[in-house]
């Protein structure tokens, strides 16, 4: 299959659109006193995730591979651990074979960190940050566990078979659910997250979802709980906003995740990957901080438009069409 | 084989020896979560549909499908014999594998004829085709306006509901894909 790019037809008007949404974002940070960096978009290791493929490259002819980031987090850590202070990037981000309505292999990401804050309070600031592009919402604040038993009747942290196979009868496809659940609960709880949670998610209140399980949030402090972690993510009708961290700085726990990590994705059938040996050795100077990265094509998109069916063809200036 | 990245409607895959269209591609993916993609299939031997979810990075077969563009020559009993407009090989189906088809076809009318594994599985038409009503009752003058209809036979064979003031003789104009009468044909 051959794809071209083509010119959208309301180009002209997406071009301001976007101009004037980029000039809003800079007043939020500069105001707030963050520096705005620039961080490579080509770096030597693929990203530390198991879900989260990053495209190949070979910027210096074919030695080793490079990779397009899928997030400039490892990057912008550096900084910190440098006393940078609070930082915003505005950059491309790049995920292999991620194609829907919502998603797109190249997209715009914006990442924000400040130090000495928890994700709580990280929070509060992403939710002004939002109040300037979605100003008609009010907020609900849950956890993981919370959304599961209110929306879905279901504890994550008690799975049984039989209980969830009745509870989630529309969506059980016995063989297909048994085989998600052949290496432990998580990918199996993405399929029950990604179509019987998610969509509930944000419709009414702007939904801020917190403490995920440990094995779902690499980069994040653990809770005092011992099974969660603290990250969080921001639904808007259902679609994902942003997702952030109150950041894991200890380089030897670091390093169990990233095993941890890479065990599931040798199971899964997926390339272990390489760790990042200098990302690590410079943890330990991170100062406690939080951080977060939200994608700026899907807040045009449901600032532009509530309900937005579209989805991001409603704001990207140039898209994939297939050549005849 | 397919893997779900290149999933897309009017993709055509095989599942367990029977061939699916695909009606809706569906992506999903919690943040840092495992990708799927869900499909909307249709049967294509019985337009029946289901729903099937798959993990990133499955596989599903390509369907031995084939669209040929052919023409309808004539037909003789139960058997319609088409023409291959590529190679001018001619071709048989049964009348009972044309579905509602044959009340249309004309000759020299092009078609465009499915093949699964080399065997027809689907006949689309033209959106309209032109027909002589062969045999109706008489028409009833003056009366254009009414929803009134009567049965009458067309040169397929086929009957159709007409309007009262159509002719046996009229060519009339009707839309394939409902079957319905269109309008009277210029002659």
């Amino acid at each position: 299959m051959v794809y071209t790019l083509v010119f959208c037809s309301s180009m002209r008007e997406r071009l301001f659109l976007w101009h004037a949404f980029f000039k809003k974002i800079r007043f939020f940070f500069e105001e707030r006193g963050y520096l705005e960096v620039q961080t490579p978009k080509i770096v030597p290791y693929a990203a530390m995730e198991a879900n989260i493929e990053s495209i190949t490259t070979f910027p210096m002819g074919l030695a080793e591979p490079f990779f397009l980031i899928t997030s400039p987090e490892f990057a912008m850590k550096a900084l910190l651990a440098q006393g940078s202070g609070p930082i915003f990037q505005i950059t491309p981000a790049f995920r292999e074979k991620e194609v829907g309505r919502w998603h797109h292999y190249e997209f715009q990401m914006l990442e924000w960190y400040k130090p000495a804050v928890d994700h709580h309070q990280l929070m509060e600031e992403v939710q002004d940050f939002l109040f300037l592009f979605l100003p008609n919402f009010k907020v609900e604040k849950i956890t993981y566990q919370q959304a599961f038993r209110q929306h879905l009747g279901l504890d994550p942290f008690q799975f049984d078979l039989a209980t969830w196979r009745t509870a989630l009868a529309d969506l059980w496809e016995e063989n297909f659910c048994q085989n998600l659940l052949k290496n432990g609960l998580d990918v199996f709880l993405d399929y029950v997250f990604g179509f019987a949670l998610q969509p509930k998610l944000g419709q009414e209140k702007l939904c801020f979802l917190s403490d995920f399980p440990i094995s779902q949030a690499p980069f994040s402090k653990k809770n005092p709980d011992g099974k969660t972690a603290a990250r969080f993510e921001v639904f808007y009708q259902g679609v994902e906003l942003a997702n952030g961290s109150y950041e894991l700085n200890n380089s030897q726990e670091q390093k169990q995740r990233f095993f941890d990590l890479n065990l599931l994705r040798k199971k899964e059938g997926k390339k272990e990957l390489k760790m990042d040996e200098e990302f690590l050795k410079n943890l330990n100077s991170l100062p406690n901080c939080s951080g977060v990265a939200l994608g700026l094509d899907r807040l045009l998109a449901l600032h532009q438009q509530e309900k937005n069916q579209a989805g991001l063809d409603s704001v990207l200036l140039f898209q994939r069409e297939e050549k005849k | 084989m397919y893997d779900t990245s290149e999933f897309k409607k009017g993709l055509r895959v095989e599942i367990e020896q029977v061939p699916y269209t695909m009606l809706e591609v569906e992506f999903v993916k919690p943040g840092k979560g495992q990708a799927f993609t869900r499909v909307k299939l249709k049967n294509m031997l019985t337009g029946l549909t289901l729903d099937r979810t798959y993990k990133s990075g499955e596989k599903l077969n390509p369907a031995d499908i084939v669209d040929v563009e052919m023409q309808f020559l004539y037909a003789t009993d139960d058997i319609y014999h088409f023409m291959n407009n590529q190679n001018y090989e001619q071709f048989e189906i049964p009348k009972n594998k044309l579905d509602e088809a044959w009340r249309f076809l004309i000759d020299n009318m092009p078609v465009t004829i499915t093949l699964y594994n080399g065997l027809p599985v689907g006949v689309n038409l033209p959106n309209f085709s032109i027909l002589t009503i062969v045999e109706c009752s008489p028409a009833v003058k003056g009366d254009t306006v009414t929803n009134a209809s009567k049965l009458a036979t067309l040169q397929t064979g086929a009957t159709l509901q007409v309007p009262l003031f159509v002719e046996q003789g009229d060519k009339i104009k009707v839309d394939t894909r409902t079957g319905a009468y269109v309008e009277r044909a210029k002659s």
